[in-house]
């Protein structure tokens, strides 16, 4: 999708009201001034991921990929056929030292991300870092505070933040359309092994690096950490304590991370956020059910419903006899049930961009962190939201793993004025941003 | 001589019923105006309920004529007479 069109399914949205709302959108301001300069990017980590962010990168005209590193052969292979001019690397190392180059995508393994990152800036480029930031939330906090100090670019793969459904109806979420939202449940079923195959035994751990506990946090990092960012997203805020469990109870295939994962995540005013993931059951698919009292939204699918949806309520006259049929009869057990079953409604809802969702915000968020090395301006809340939805899913995992209710601590903070957080004293201060 | 017709209704007992019967609409348009306040919905419904009302009216006059009929009934049991002349003796009356 391209911007013209992106802006044409904001619809009504004004620029002011897109500022306010989704201010990491200015980037896109900039882009006439920009016109005729080019960046020059690495990727570092060419595989299924990366190949798909090289599909948008490889058509932008302001960006030219000039190397590839991977300690996979095959994976540069298939990168060299989208860009047979790239130099390869099997050291990243090596590609950070060509000075020619503005920035990097890492899209890695998640336990390498971490020295990947703080090396690349470090050297000076600016980093598009795939979801989860790093493995632990320390290391999530140290690349943080290393895009601080350095003032480099930085980037996650959150892109939902860039699709248009989730910019709009985020709007009308936060304009109160729905009604006060008092709860979020997230979700992401699927029924699959997550395997990829693998041509050599020995290669098992390397390519089906989500499944080994030494290189990921299975579902909640490879997951959760989208959606849960959408949930701080619709209740502006973000939660105090999470408790949850998790088991493998289908896949019992040698894999170390859970394939059963139930998260709950408290807010200080004690609304409440889910979050769910089975891979062994795709019935229900993934949604993020924006739940407020007028209203529920779906963004996955694209839809909102309203509550008051269904026939017109009886006329009030005819409403009085019922209840006082209720009142003679309701108490008499030979009168049938008392109850009715609260099944979901079939209630249509309409679609928040008039259609059916066509593309995620991918290729937009790639646009973006073009954009953004271009004019060497970081975009307000990119980073942030990031950090914290990277947090939030560490954080969900280490509550399961260790069986007990978790407070999300009180040093993990960073100053980001939306949620009203605050660093701890001695750690980089910032703005709006978080920075200085 | 005039034939006096089988069911002769006077109209004394015609402005009773009527009066019973708007009595009745009154009470059911007053039910209609207490739910619509208290179910908190339009006020159109004074007028599009209307078919409502009248039912809801045609059944308190039935009830009211059920009630006066049981009453009637066991009056009877006891030998009351009520002192009210028959429709005979009122249209004898009538000749003269």
């Amino acid at each position: 999708m391209d911007r013209r069109l992106f802006l044409k399914n904001l619809g009504a949205l004004g620029a002011t009201t897109l500022a306010a709302t989704s201010p990491w959108l200015r980037t896109f301001a900039s882009v006439d001034e920009s016109a005729g300069e080019r960046c020059r990017l690495g990727m570092i980590g060419p595989g299924s991921r990366g190949r798909f962010l090289l599909s948008f990168l490889a058509q932008n005209p302001k960006c030219e990929i000039v190397a590839f590193a991977d300690i996979y052969q095959p994976s540069l292979e298939e990168a060299l056929a989208v860009e047979p001019t790239a130099k390869t690397y099997t050291d990243y190392r090596k590609l950070l030292e060509d000075k020619n180059i503005d920035g990097v995508v890492i899209a890695t393994p998640l336990n390498t991300h971490y020295q990947i990152a703080m090396d690349a800036m470090e050297a000076g480029k600016h980093v598009y870092c795939e979801k989860a930031i790093a493995y632990t939330m320390e290391e999530t906090l140290a690349i943080y505070r290393k895009h601080i100090d350095t003032g480099r670019i930085f980037f996650t793969g959150q892109q939902r933040l860039f699709d248009p459904r989730y910019i709009k109806v985020m709007e009308m979420v936060h304009q109160g359309v729905f009604g006060d939202i008092n709860a979020v449940h997230a979700f992401w079923n699927r029924n699959g092994d997550w395997r990829r195959e693998v041509p050599s035994p020995e290669l098992e751990r390397l390519i089906n690096w989500r499944l080994y506990s030494e290189s990921s946090k299975g579902l909640m990092t490879e997951l959760a950490c989208h959606q849960l960012q959408v949930g701080t997203w619709a209740l502006g805020n973000l939660p105090v304590r999470v408790m949850g469990t998790g088991a493998i109870t289908h896949w019992k295939d040698g894999r170390e991370v859970y394939d059963n994962v139930h998260c709950i995540y408290e807010f200080d005013d004690g609304r409440q956020m889910t979050y769910a993931s089975v891979i062994s059951n795709k019935f229900y698919g993934l949604e993020e059910q924006i739940l407020g009292n007028l209203g529920t939204v779906e963004p996955e699918r694209g839809k909102f419903y309203f509550e008051d949806y269904g026939p017109a309520p009886a006329p009030a006259f005819v409403q009085m006899l019922m209840e006082w049929e209720d009142k003679i009869w309701g108490a008499n057990t030979f009168a049938g049930s008392s109850w009715d079953p609260e099944v979901a409604r079939n209630n249509p809802g309409e679609y928040i961009l008039g259609q059916a969702p066509e593309t995620d915000g991918t290729s937009l968020l790639t646009e973006a962190f073009v954009e953004a090395v271009c004019t060497g301006k970081q975009p307000p809340r990119i980073a942030e939201e990031g950090y914290y939805a990277t947090q939030l899913c560490l954080i969900g995992h280490e509550t399961i793993v260790q069986g007990k209710p978790l407070t999300f601590p009180e040093t993990m903070h960073i100053d980001y004025e939306p949620y009203k957080t605050k660093a701890p004293s001695g750690s980089p201060k910032g703005g709006e941003n978080g920075r200085n | 001589m005039t034939t006096v017709p089988y069911f002769y209704i006077p109209s004394r007992r015609i402005r009773t019923e009527l009066l019973s019967l708007l009595v009745c609409f009154i009470i059911a348009v007053g039910l209609n105006i207490y739910a619509i306040i208290h179910y908190d919905s339009p006020l159109s419904e004074l007028w599009t309920s209307i078919l409502y009302v009248l039912e809801a009216t045609a059944v308190l006059y039935a009830v009211w004529v059920v009630v006066r009929l049981l009453c009637f009934g066991v009056a009877r049991l006891f030998g009351y007479r009520p002192k009210s002349q028959s429709h005979r003796q009122r249209h004898h009356h009538y000749r003269y």
